[in-house]
């Protein structure tokens, strides 16, 4: 993993609260390998999504660099980003982020509005990713009449429909139960076998087990945890 | 393209009762204004021809009827023929008044053309020199001119062009030196004269020609000879004058152009200060529903659209997104009702109600509010996103509120 798939260097986040300056992030240096499974741990308030958004493109360090590929993101331009996130990120946020009042199918279909691909093809490629997440027989439901567990599932499938490089996934088992919260680990394993970089935030000791390597956050500063095995 | 359809179609889900009934109500009052200044114009364009005439020292006259002796007439045509007779007697009589110049009048008649009959009007040079019309293509009459002019009007004539030479199933011919849409006010001078638009008519389908011309040659004109205009001599005195408007008086009404002028400027200040409060409020109301509409819209899907950033849409993309959904859903029914609007009387045509005589009158000048509100409204739907978008992003909104 000589440069990372993903390389973060001396990334800060500054937040201006009440008049003051607060850092979420400090310092924060990181280098992902292609392939990896890491987790993101660290107490509520810790910074862990504020990282999370500044890997994924959604929000810009105030200093620092962030790479990706080996190239720094401090350059591109909006369009850039934003293609970034279509082709090369999947997203799973903390609140999924689906878009409520339309179907299942609409909001795995969703991301495909904005790349290249046919409007004829788009619900082949979104029910296979539904199938793949077993949810399939769910796609004209509306998001507003689903489960935690569900919506959990439909924003992996959504996650993983343009194929992307990196799966980014902010505490993706927060309110599931334990059988559930396996199922979907289960899922980001296979996902990983099959050669994609995940990086899971998360509160849970036995989800961070699971993957292959943690880091920690604490006061927006990152440590690195022990390599398993 | 389908993607973008559903795009749109997603920026305005929320809002769609809402947006159509807002586009329904910015229709009406597009097509409330064109035709608001279609009726305007009805009243100003002839106001604007006269004022802008030479007629303003001569009068115009009214062939009196006798009241008294109108049951000694069993028909409509002894009645005329007594009327005319009596034109006639005053159009001997007062060449031998000091005051007295010429007769200026425009004569109406009947012409074949290509076997079907056509209503014509004769315009005489005295006429032409005092009094100019604007024309949709090509020009008004020159009087200088060597050719015997003409100047077609309605929709009837869209297979002519300017350039073209008419000729008369009698052998004679003129060449088209102008075209005028159906229903334009033509300067007519004949009937009783309250206010200018009087006038004037709402010709569909005439052939304005010059005269004299080959073409007036042996015709025989209409049957009511009782209005015309009196020339002054330029030198007359008033007490000439006043002598010979004694004489007229007899024989029946005379009003001057002045008051003409001065009864229009009354007539239409009347009629916008009825007119002119509905469709102002109509504007008002939808002006001020449009703006709160277009930021509601924005604020509505801000947070929809934040997700679509989330998975690849760019800040750009989704303004011009937002910038769509507004000006699509607005523009194309604004667009059709400003079409029907200036098309109003040809489609009354089609319709099957042909002269139900509708006081309007589509002057180029009677577009230009209604598109620059048009513009205005375009320019909002444009200018509120980008403003929006430039001060906040939605996903900087949506990282923000978690
Ligand atoms: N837009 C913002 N403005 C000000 N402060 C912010 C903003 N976004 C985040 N913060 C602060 O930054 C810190 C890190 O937030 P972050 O959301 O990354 O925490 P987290 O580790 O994900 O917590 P949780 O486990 O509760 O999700 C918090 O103290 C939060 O209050
Ligand atoms: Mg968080």
């Amino acid at each position: 993993m000589e440069n990372g798939i993903i390389r973060l260097e001396g990334v800060s986040k500054k937040y201006i609260v009440g008049g003051s300056d607060f850092y979420a992030l400090k310092d924060v240096n990181l280098k992902v390998g292609k392939g990896e499974m890491l987790a993101i741990t660290g107490t509520s308030g810790s910074g862990k999504s504020t990282l999370l958004h500044i890997i994924g493109c959604l929000d810009k360090a105030t200093s620092g660099d962030c790479l990706i590929e080996g190239r720094s993101v401090g350059g591109y331009s909006d369009s850039e980003l934003a293609r970034v996130r279509n082709m090369f990120f999947g997203f799973v946020l903390q609140d999924f982020a689906l878009i409520d009042h339309r179907t299942a199918l609409y909001n795995v279909e969703a991301p495909m509005f904005f790349n290249r691909t046919p409007a004829a093809r788009m619900k082949k490629i979104a029910l296979a990713a539904m199938e793949r997440v077993g949810i399939a027989d769910q796609s004209s439901k509306e998001i507003v009449n689903m489960s935690g567990g569900q919506k959990q599932r439909v924003a992996i499938a959504r996650a993983i429909v343009n194929d992307p490089a990196v799966i980014l996934a902010d505490e993706p088992t927060g309110n599931l139960d334990e059988k559930t919260t396996n199922d979907i680990m289960d899922l980001f394993c296979s996902l990983n076998n099959e050669g994609k970089t995940i990086l899971i935030v998360t509160h849970d000791r036995n989800v961070a087990s699971r993957c292959k390597r943690t880091v920690s956050i604490s006061d927006g500063m990152l440590y690195e945890s022990r390599d398993k095995e | 393209m389908i993607k973008k359809i559903v795009l749109i179609n997603s920026v305005l889900y929320h809002k769609r009762t809402a947006v159509f009934l807002l586009s329904l109500l910015l229709s009406i009052s597009v097509f409330v204004i064109v035709v608001f200044f279609e009726e305007y114009a009805y009243l100003y364009v002839p106001y604007e021809s006269v004022a802008e005439s030479d007629f303003l020292d001569s009068v115009y006259f009214i062939g009196y009827f006798d009241v008294n002796r109108s049951d000694d007439y069993s028909t409509h045509e002894e009645l005329q023929d007594y009327m005319n007779a009596d034109a006639d007697t005053v159009r001997k009589e007062i060449s031998s008044f000091a005051a007295f110049d010429s007769i200026i009048e425009p004569q109406k008649c009947i012409l074949s053309l290509d076997g079907k009959e056509h209503e014509a009007v004769f315009y005489p040079d005295s006429f032409l020199k005092r009094i100019s019309v604007s024309t949709d293509k090509g020009r008004w009459f020159d009087v200088s001119a060597e050719t015997d002019e003409a100047v077609l009007v309605g929709e009837k004539w869209n297979n002519r062009s300017v350039g073209d030479t008419i000729t008369f199933d009698d052998g004679s011919s003129a060449v088209v030196v102008g075209l005028m849409k159906g229903n334009t006010m033509v300067p007519f001078f004949h009937g009783s004269v309250y206010y200018a638009g009087d006038l004037f008519n709402q010709a569909d389908g005439y052939i304005l020609l010059s005269s004299p011309s080959k073409v007036f040659d042996g015709k025989t004109f209409g049957e009511r000879k009782q209005y015309f205009i009196i020339n002054y001599k330029p030198d007359a005195t008033e007490s000439q004058k006043d002598e010979l408007s004694y004489y007229l008086n007899q024989h029946g009404t005379i009003i001057d152009f002045h008051t003409v002028i001065d009864n229009t400027e009354e007539y239409m200040s009347n009629w916008v200060s009825i007119h002119f409060p509905v469709p102002t409020f109509l504007i008002a109301v939808a002006t001020v529903c449009f703006l709160s509409l277009c930021t509601s819209v924005i604020h509505r899907s801000v947070n929809e659209q934040a997700k679509y950033m989330i998975i690849g849409c760019s800040k750009k993309k989704s303004v011009l997104l937002i910038i769509e959904a507004l000006v699509i859903s607005f523009a194309l029914p604004v667009a059709s009702a400003f079409c029907i609007a200036i098309n109003y009387q040809t489609i009354l045509h089609l319709l099957g109600r042909p002269y139900s005589r509708i006081y309007c009158c589509v002057d180029s000048r009677c577009v230009i509010p209604a598109v620059a509100y048009i513009l205005f409204l375009l320019a909002c739907g444009i200018l509120i996103p980008a403003l929006y978008y430039s001060k906040k992003s939605p996903l900087g909104l949506y990282l923000k509120e978690k």
